[in-house]
């Protein structure tokens, strides 16, 4: 088990939730990666990286697709009060992803 | 257009400009846009209820980013706010605008400050779409009540 400074959290605990909920995206969604660090109020935090297909990732749909996921691991994961953590989201493109091959969003 | 309106179109200008190769600065002006878009919006519905109109613009400058976001975080924890009794939906919009507020405000702090941390345009188009979904969700609950609860606080800080 590792540990954040912010406090005791089970890390195998969350990877295992985190796992069991984006088993439940949509095609729409290529990857889910996270972090787990402070937050730039020096809050503990839980960032997720989330690689959507180019036809998500269009303006368009964009605002509909990251809204719906953002709302599901809200409410499946419920980090603020199960673990002390706020979740943050960043969405890429799986075209962008490729042009910068990020290890971090890999 | 209110001044939060022209942020929110400038930040969309920002993002939306040069899709082939966008710049860096372009995309962080951006995501910085559209978080004072919506910190300019939710100031100006809690001044709009001071009765003296002389007084707001003073009123105004009186909101502080992170006690503005502690209060947001604070309503995304359904212990600490569970809203028993209320209309489910209102309860939804307002907790993703303060849910908004939060991810808006962290990305702003890492778009202006953040050296090590690329923006792609999917990124800041994501920002701009989650204050474009905050600004309609504030737009359908303004008038509640537990959405005027919220504006209270974020303008005096409340006792831990």
């Amino acid at each position: 088990m590792q540990l954040v400074p912010t406090g005791y959290i089970d890390q195998e605990q969350i990877a295992k939730a985190v796992e069991r909920a984006t088993q439940k995206l949509g095609p729409e969604v290529v990857r889910v990666r996270y972090s787990i660090r402070p937050d730039t109020s020096d809050e503990p935090a839980i960032y997720f990286r989330i690689v959507l297909t180019e036809q998500a990732s269009r303006f368009e749909t964009l605002g509909d697709v990251s809204g719906k996921i953002t709302r599901f691991f809200f409410e499946e994961l419920h980090s603020i009060e199960n673990w002390g953590l706020y979740p943050y989201f960043r969405f890429r493109s799986e075209s962008e992803q490729a042009a910068r091959d990020d290890p971090a969003w890999a | 257009m209110a001044f939060h309106d022209d942020l929110l179109q400038q930040a969309f200008d920002l993002a939306s400009k040069n899709p082939a190769s966008p710049t860096q600065a372009d995309l962080r002006r951006s995501v910085s846009a559209a978080y004072y878009a919506l910190f300019h919006l939710l100031i100006s519905d809690t001044i709009a209820h001071w009765s003296l109109a002389s007084s707001r613009d003073a009123l105004g400058r009186m909101f502080e980013h992170s006690v503005m976001k502690k209060v947001s975080g604070k309503i995304c924890n359904s212990r600490l706010f569970p809203f028993l009794g209320e209309d489910p939906i209102v309860v939804e919009n307002l907790r993703a605008v303060a849910q908004a507020f939060g991810q808006l405000q962290d990305s702003r702090k890492t778009a202006d400050y953040d050296y090590a941390v690329v923006w792609t345009q999917t990124e800041a188009l994501r920002e701009v779409a989650t204050a474009v979904t905050a600004f309609s969700s504030w737009q359908s609950i303004r008038n509640e009540r537990i959405a005027q609860d919220y504006l209270v606080p974020l303008l005096i800080k409340p006792r831990d």
